[in-house]
Formats: structure tokens, sequence, C-alpha cells
């Protein structure tokens, strides 16, 4: 894969110059110096990206397979939305997108016009946004742990291979600005369609998202994809929510099993601002999800929830980094998992309490179900507190249906399947509880539940 | 109704029925009765056909079928009911949707239309007044955070939505208090009738008072070792296990 990406990125940048070429080819070098992570790293243990690295995914150098995403972006239409941002492998497409019904409040636009226009390509490269109110410049690093002296974080740290090669092709995305009070209701759908072709298709798109002070705004990020072959999207996702706005930012994964998925989402909450973050992975091949989260102010608040349903040899990692630097901020991560068939899954889940971050109330669980012998669950919470007066919570399971459970369902008549079904949905529900806007929850659910109806079963 | 022959059924090994007959006629009320560990709550769970036990010897044969062939569920399907003694939680699931999918997969498993949701919420409604529960009980997960008063409740609550053929009881009044116990009786005569059987077991002879059998078993040692009337209860109660299994020693 590096070599076909890289031969792939000499042609796309060829003959042109400027600061983001400068950019890009700055990070291709720094992506081929540091190589794909491996198994001796601590956050890539139980991930291997080795099935990755062997295929030969090449770049999408402009070719939109718009007319083969027609359908999927049809059949997968949010009803309700505001908006309906289509990217097809990356790539924003006018023609399948419909902006028409956003407020003037509402900015949208490609990264592509953005980078045309006048880019902070420093904040694309580094996550760092101009200075919130009562905060120094705050800067989102790459994914990585334990890398804090007294309880202070780190500063910039580019070293993720996989964000360092979503910059090498920095060229197309969303950018997306919420004006202050601006207060969108209906969801905001953004579709990332990946269409496979002969040869493999990789694509790197970058979000941007900012939404200003007293705003409120409900994105649906939703990953599908169509034909026959294996895909890549490594996608970076930037957001801040400034003072006492309030970000809704669901993340649905539906992609084929011959998908692989990478993505880092990074989030900068302000003073008393809310973000719920959402993930609901239920389809898809192999994929790893970085949520990175940073309290930069007093009163910042954030709700996550990650759901996982694998069936097949699917591979699901989850490694969250929730960065309490600020007073008075609360966190609530509840990550849930069902795995049948051979399907893996990974959950680290990071709590880092920095010692200016007292009365932090920070609640973090994970609870897995597995429903066959031959699916595994990785699971590690980890707190690292400084601060000396917070409540912190973790606690994270692994188990089976409970037998007693089938058996009651079955003396009602209820057939073992069914009964099977019932109390995997009822481990599971109270996480789309947690998302306060009803119509997404039942959307969700309705797909949460036509997943489960497939799975291979207990036995399988 | 209800016919099993000389029964005996084991569970990891151990043999707890040991040659066990009984009769139930349609419309019956049986009580059985019995020390602790005579088999009482293994014949219930026999009956029903729960795997943890494994039937060695003998038959038990509903309505003329032999249920040797038949699961659990196509047990309950054929409509024997089995009232837990430690009823099961289940997070998650709301007993309203437990209720309906429950009476659903009975009703397809029959050929029948699946209920139409007006009538079952008439129904469920009209047996939740009558056992006393609280219309809060309806959304709320199916026996999580119930008292032990209350998840019997939510036994007969089952058991009146689903009208079974057969209703076997197992310690339905243990851990009730005498409002409790009384609502419950009110509950399972309200079932009475119509070629219902229903089959009683229980430890002590109060809940007796409430409803009235037609039969009374003692079971000791995993046998049926004395059969009576609804007298035979009383005289349980005076003279204890211990009397009356001495006169049948």
């Amino acid at each position: 894969m590096i070599d076909s990406l890289a031969k792939s990125h000499e042609a796309w940048i060829a003959g042109a110059d400027g600061p983001v070429q400068d950019l890009r080819q700055r990070s291709m070098e720094a992506f081929e110096t540091h190589g794909l992570p491996n198994k001796r790293v601590e956050s890539w243990k139980y991930t291997s990206a080795a099935k990755l690295a062997r295929t030969p995914f090449i770049h999408d150098a402009g070719v939109l397979f718009e007319a083969l995403a027609g359908s999927v972006v049809g059949s997968n239409a949010l009803p309700g939305a505001a908006a309906e941002i289509v990217l097809v492998n990356g790539r924003f497409s006018e023609g399948l997108s419909r902006l028409s019904g956003l407020p003037s409040g509402v900015r949208v636009r490609s990264m592509q016009a953005y980078l045309s226009e006048q880019p902070d390509l420093d904040r694309l490269e580094t996550g760092t946004w101009p200075a919130l109110p009562n905060a120094a410049r705050t800067t989102l690093g790459p994914y990585r742990r334990s890398d804090s002296q007294d309880g202070q974080p780190a500063a910039k740290r580019p070293e993720s291979a996989f964000h360092l090669l979503n910059t090498a092709f920095l060229g197309d995305g969303i950018v997306i600005e919420v004006g202050p009070e601006t207060i969108l209701r209906d969801p905001i759908h953004i579709l990332h369609a990946m269409v496979a072709s002969e040869e493999p298709i990789a694509a790197h798109p970058r979000l941007v998202i900012d939404v200003g002070r007293h705003a409120s705004v409900c994105l649906v990020e939703h990953h599908v994809g169509t034909g026959d072959g294996p895909t890549f999207a490594n996608l970076v996702v930037d957001a801040r929510v400034q003072a006492s706005a309030r970000l809704e930012h669901h993340l649905w994964h539906e992609l084929d099993d011959t998908a692989f998925h990478v993505q880092h989402s990074r989030a900068l909450i302000g003073r008393d601002a809310v973000l719920e973050h959402h993930v609901a992975w239920l389809r898809g091949g192999w994929g790893r999800h970085d949520l990175e989260l940073r309290f930069t102010e007093a009163g910042a608040s954030a709700t996550c929830t990650g759901l996982t349903v694998a069936d097949g040899s699917q591979h699901v990692d989850h490694h969250t980094w929730l960065r309490h630097e600020a007073p008075h901020c609360t966190s609530r991560e509840t990550y849930k998992g069902v795995f049948a068939g051979k399907s893996r899954g990974v959950f680290n889940g990071m709590v880092h309490i920095a010692n200016e971050a007292q009365h932090t109330n920070a609640a973090l669980s994970n609870k897995n179900l597995l429903l066959s012998d031959r699916a595994q669950v990785q699971t590690k919470p980890e707190l690292e507190i400084h601060a000396d007066d917070v409540k912190a919570a973790h606690g994270c399971t692994v188990g089976q249906l409970d037998r007693a459970g089938l058996d009651y369902l079955r003396t009602r008549g209820i057939a073992r399947p069914e009964a099977e079904g019932i109390m995997t949905i009822g481990f599971i529900i109270d996480l789309l509880d947690e998302i306060t806007n009803e119509r997404l929850r039942d959307v969700l659910e309705d797909r949460v539940r036509a997943r489960l109806n497939e799975l291979s079963g207990v036995r399988g | 109704m209800l016919t099993i022959q000389d029964l005996t059924a084991e569970i990891d090994g151990t043999e707890i029925l040991k040659g066990l007959s009984l009769n139930v006629g349609p419309g019956e009320v049986h009580a059985i009765m019995g020390p602790n560990g005579s088999g009482k709550s293994t014949l219930g769970k026999v009956i029903a056909g729960l795997e943890d036990y494994e039937v060695t010897g003998g038959s038990i044969a509903f309505e003329g079928e032999d249920l040797a062939e038949l699961s659990v569920e196509e047990r309950a399907q054929k409509g024997i009911f089995l009232g837990f003694q430690y009823p099961v939680e289940l997070p998650g699931v709301s007993n309203t949707y437990f209720l309906k999918t429950a009476l659903n997969a009975q009703r397809r498993a029959r050929g029948e239309d699946e209920i139409d949701s007006f009538e079952f919420l008439k129904r469920l409604n009209a047996h939740m007044k009558l056992l006393e529960m609280d219309s809060r009980y309806k959304k709320r997960f199916v026996n999580v955070g119930f008292s032990g008063g209350e998840k019997k409740r939510n036994e007969i609550l089952q058991l009146l939505m689903l009208q079974p053929r057969l209703a076997i009881l197992d310690e339905t009044d243990s851990g009730l208090d005498i409002d409790a116990l009384r609502i419950v009786a009110q509950g399972v005569n309200a079932l009475r009738g119509e070629g219902r059987s229903i089959v009683l077991i229980t430890h002590y002879q109060r809940l007796l008072d409430y409803i009235q059998p037609d039969v009374v078993h003692v079971l000791s040692e995993g046998r049926i070792v004395h059969t009576g009337e609804a007298s035979l209860a009383l005289r349980l109660e005076d003279e204890g296990y211990a009397g009356i299994l001495g006169e049948s020693a």
C-alpha cells in the first residue's frame, strides 16, 4: 500500500507548487519515514494493519463515481435532513448534494473550495485552532497517550501515520461553519459513499466543523459502500464547539465487509459547551476509530456512546482519549459491542484528568456481548488522574447471553433465535436512549435491529 | 390434559424424579406439596422442557401428545405455562414488548393472526387492574428492580395474558405478604374453568386458603406418595410432612 500510494501521490501533486503542495509533500515524506503502525506499538497491539499494507491502494485522482454512487446515495438519504452532503470516494459531489435548505448562519464548503481560498494550513496540519477565549492557543495532537508531564497535555505531536497520510492527500472533504447563535434543529447528513472499482481505491477526506458560541447543530456522518473490491477511507475530522454551543455528532458505519476504515475524530469543547458523540459501527470490514476530546474550558461536557455490531471476520477497534484540562467538566462515555461469528473487537478508553481539572466528573464504561465462541474482545479502560478532587469511574465487562433469560423467554413461547435477538437488543437499548434526538434515535434503532437480525447467532 | 407416567429425571447425574406418575384432568386444580428437596420444582421444569434436566425414563403427555421431542418454546406454544419460583430479570426488555412478543409468537405458532394492538392494550389494562399493578410496570424492564412480590404478580400477569391450557405455578406464594397473596390468588382464580388446568407447587398450605384445589398430592423423594382431597393440605398443616410421610412409609 505504501508504494502504490506513494506513486499515486507523486503523480497527483506533480507540476504544481505552493504552500498546500509543500504541506502534502512534507506529510508524505513523514508518512513514508514513519511507516504503518505495527503490533509492537501499544495502541496497535490488537489491531494489525498487515492486510491493509498488502493491498495496493491507489488514490482516486479525480475520477468521480457519481453514477455508481447514485443508487446507494438515494437509498440512504436521511428523511428530514436540513442538508444532504455527499462525498464519493472522499470527494465532494455537488451534483448529489443538496445544500439549499440551510439557514444563512450555516456555511458549508468543500475542502477543495476552502483550500483554494485562504486555508489555515497550520490548523489543517496540526489541528491548531485560533485561541478560544480564556485559553491559550489550543492544539489537538494526533492520537497519543502517556505523553503528558505533571498533568500537562503534550503539545504538537504530528506522528500518527494515518493522520500524516490524510494530510499528504489533503484535497477534499467538507468545511462546516456554524455562526454564533445559529440554531439548526434538523440534522445535516454527510454521506460518505465508497465506490469500489477494479483497482483498490483509497480516499482521504478531511472534515472541519466549527460551531460558534451559543450555536447548535446536529451532524450525521454516514459511511456506506457499493461495488465489489476493497476500499480504504482514511479520515480526519476536526471539530470545535465554542462557548455555550452544542454539537451533536453521529457517526454511522455501514460499509461492505471488504472496506478498510480509519478515522481520527477530534474535538475541542469550550466553556459550558456540550458535545454529544454517538458512533454506531454496524457493518464493515476492518476499522479503527480514534476519538479525542479536549475539555479546554470550565463547564464543558460530553456524552459519548459507541455501539459496535460485528459478524464474520469484521474487526472494529475503538480508541478514545478524553482529555480533561479545565475544572467542572463532565464526561460520560458508554461503549457497547455485540460480536458474532469470528469478529474481533478492541476497546481502549483513556480518561486523562489534568491537575487543574478539579471537580471533573467522568464515567467510562465498556460492555461486550459475545454471541459466538470464536468472537473475541480486548477491552481496557484507563484513568490517569492528576487532580485531587474529582469523581471518576470506569469499568468493563465481556460476557455471553444469560442462559436463564433465554430459557425464561422460551418458556413463554418465544423461539430461541428470537429470544436471542430480544436479549441482544435489550443489551444495547440503553445506548440508543442516550441519543436525545428522537427521530435519529428511531432511524438508528431500525438500522440496528435490521443488522442484529442478520447476525449468525449464538452458535455462529 | 396432563398424563405423567413413571417419570425419572436427573440433573448433573443426580436423580431427582424417581418414577413419578400424575394425572391432571381438564379444568382441575392440583396442588403438589412436599418438603424441600422432594423434587417439586424439578417437576415443573421438566414439564416445561428446560434442558438442565435430563429425562431418563417414563413419559409426559399433554392433551394426548408425547412431549419428549418438543422444545421449551414448542411446549409453551401448545399452551403449557410455567410460573417461575424466581422470575428472571430481562434488562432492556420492556414488559409490554415482552408480553406482546410472547403472545404473538404463540399465536403465530398456532396459525392465528397477531393480536391487534388496541385489543392487546385493552386486555393488558384489564389484567393489570385485576392484579392492582401500576401502569408504570408496562414500560419497565421485565422484573428488573421488582420486589419479590412484584415479580410474582408479573408472573400472574403473563399467565393471564397468555391464557395457557395448563399452568404450573412453582411456589408462586413464596415471598408474598397477605395482600399480595390475595391478589395473586385472584389472578389465578380468574383463569380457572373453561377446561384450563392448574398445578400449584407449594410448600405451605396458605395459598390453598385462597385457591381451592381439587386434588392434593404429596411429593417425597421424587415420587408422589399421597393423593387426597383438599383436606389433605389441612392435615399436612397440622401434622407436618413428617406425620404424613411416616404414615405412607
